[in-house]
């Protein structure tokens, strides 16, 4: 597999203070990487990094195979510091553009880039008088200058309203064919939603990464309620993994499974039943029971 | 887009680069600074011909002397603290700062727009006293005796413009260094207030504030030690700014 980014050992450590700790990230070209963790689990400064902003204290960062120096790097499309990332409100839209181009030494097509984040007509207004979710599509097309073959944001959803995040949503969706980008992101369910691999951060370690669909494709869980006090001792006898949460029982269904087998045999011991719900897998729930088995 | 392509200097247009920088000054103060810093000066030269009638070369003297000793200087430390805020206020300067090739032009660059617009203040201030004179000479013709040397004004002024590099390059430092206004209000008034207490003295030739106004010294190696030190100061010390600060962490 082709890696888009990939580190080995990634540390950063301030005076009293490890906010990375070893991580090896790694980042499948083409994909949609959800980087999830809580505030303080070391996503921003590992983004930093990538970006050149801070030096790693230890570690390496390859970008599509080449090893990340300070002087000679690839182009990378960034929005950090949500809402939309900092833009010189002073200045109109269309000029907040050609000052990033003009730093790359490239021409750009404002009214297509705007036009591409559904921002097309407003290249003369000031974005000191934009609103967030017009400040995150800025970001974003910010972000497009150069046609980079990698882009990250941070918090691409914050602050925006419910139809304002699901046009995003599909804006995303669109801008990631044919490159690879990386989101960051507290909106669990929206990433479920658009991403295709995703790594999960918590206190500055990596505690999980991988595809969404092997997740996914797990073994089926359920979730069985009963007021019967029997129902822990039962799955236990039937050699199931479950675990109680909020009064009813997690239940995880191996090979040769299926709920109607799991509701017969509990039914047939005799305990009574109030509830059995397969369950699709949730990402707010893995994630949390990742970080908090941590 | 490859990593070659973005980071060979020969792919790099400086002009646009250096016009993507000015682009960022619009609406901004520097606007109301580069009219008001001048413009003050030129004021004053303008009312004391009025009132008090002058001659041509106490008019042109005396307004670039006043220009180099405390307006220039001060408009220089507004400025720099200006250009500073538009980067650190909103931490605007992540993004660029991010991109390829960047960090090793981005300073020099910013640095090179503020010198452009000192520049234009002296072609500003050139501008009007020659406006002034020509004002006097045919409005109120014997307000003002003779006429305005504009060449000797014109070499005076680029002498004083190269003679402030350095001074220019030290308050930019400071104001981008600290990332806040205070260290080079002090700094900046402490080297005017140092300058004018020390108009006279020899050893001030030395001292980025007084090297400006040394350019009117009537001691000719003096004013030339001055340019020599301020336009070879100010690029030795751009360069060693650039070194320091494309290193720095944000």
């Amino acid at each position: 597999m082709e890696w888009a980014v990939e580190s080995l050992g990634l540390t950063k450590s301030f005076k009293h203070h490890v906010a990375v700790d070893g991580i090896d990230l790694s980042v499948p070209t083409g994909s949609i990487y959800g980087f999830l963790g809580s505030n303080g689990a070391g996503k921003s400064t590992t983004i930093r990094m990538i970006l050149g902003l801070r030096r790693p204290s230890s570690g390496s960062i390859s970008l599509f195979g080449e090893e990340l120096r300070h002087d000679r790097r690839p182009l990378i499309g960034a929005m950090a510091d949500s809402p939309g990332g900092a833009f010189y409100d002073h200045l109109s839209a269309a000029d907040n553009l050609r000052v990033t181009a003009g730093a790359l030494g490239l021409e750009c097509d404002v009214p297509a880039l705007l036009d591409r984040v559904g921002l097309a007509g407003k290249e003369r207004q000031k974005v000191g008088g934009f609103s967030t979710g017009m400040r995150q599509r800025l970001g974003i097309a910010r972000a497009l200058i150069g046609d980079p073959a990698l882009i990250i944001l941070d918090e691409p959803l914050n602050g925006l309203d419910p139809e304002g995040i699901r046009a995003m949503r599909t804006l995303l969706v669109e801008l990631a064919e044919g490159r690879t980008m990386i989101i960051c992101s507290h909106l669990l369910s929206e990433i479920e939603k658009v991403a295709t691999h995703i790594g999960l951060l918590s206190r500055g370690r990596l505690i999980h990464q991988g595809p969404l669909e092997d997740l996914r494709s797990g073994p089926p869980t359920v979730a069985v309620s009963s007021a019967d006090e029997r129902l822990a001792s039962q799955l236990h006898r039937l050699g199931l993994d479950a675990r109680c949460d909020g009064g009813a029982h997690q239940v995880t269904l191996g090979d040769g499974w299926r709920p109607a087998r799991l509701n017969r045999l509990l039914v047939e011991s005799g305990v009574e039943i109030d509830a059995l719900i397969p369950r699709k897998f949730c990402l707010e729930e893995f994630y949390h029971d990742r970080v908090s088995a941590y | 887009m490859t990593a070659s392509a973005l980071t060979d200097p020969i792919a790099v247009r400086t002009s646009g680069l250096i016009a993507s920088e000015l682009t960022k000054l619009k609406g901004s103060l520097v606007y109301v600074l580069s009219a008001a810093v001048p413009g003050l000066v030129l004021l004053l030269g303008f009312l004391i011909g009025l009132m008090e009638g002058t001659t041509a070369m106490r008019l042109s003297g005396g307004t670039v002397a006043l220009w180099a000793q405390a307006l220039m200087p001060l408009g220089v430390l507004a400025l720099t603290v200006v250009l500073a805020q538009l980067e650190h206020q909103p931490r605007a300067w992540d993004p660029l700062l991010a991109l390829p090739g960047a960090r090793r032009r981005i300073y020099l660059l910013k640095l090179a727009a503020a010198a452009i617009v000192l520049g234009l203040w002296h072609l500003i201030l050139w501008l009007g006293i020659g406006a002034t004179d020509l004002f006097f000479a045919h409005f109120l013709p014997g307000q003002v005796e003779g006429r305005v040397d504009m060449i000797w004004t014109g070499e005076t002024l680029l002498r004083v413009f190269g003679a402030a590099q350095l001074m220019l390059v030290v308050q930019y430092a400071l104001a981008l260094y600290f990332r806040s206004f205070v260290p080079p209000l002090v700094i900046g008034f402490g080297g005017i207030l140092l300058s004018l207490g020390a108009y006279a003295s020899e050893k001030g030739v030395v001292i980025p504030w007084m090297m400006p106004i040394n350019q009117m010294a009537s001691d000719p190696w003096r004013a030339d030690v001055a340019l020599a030190l301020g336009l070879g100061g100010g690029i030795v010390a751009a360069i060693i700014l650039q070194l320091v600060m494309q290193r720095r962490e944000w």
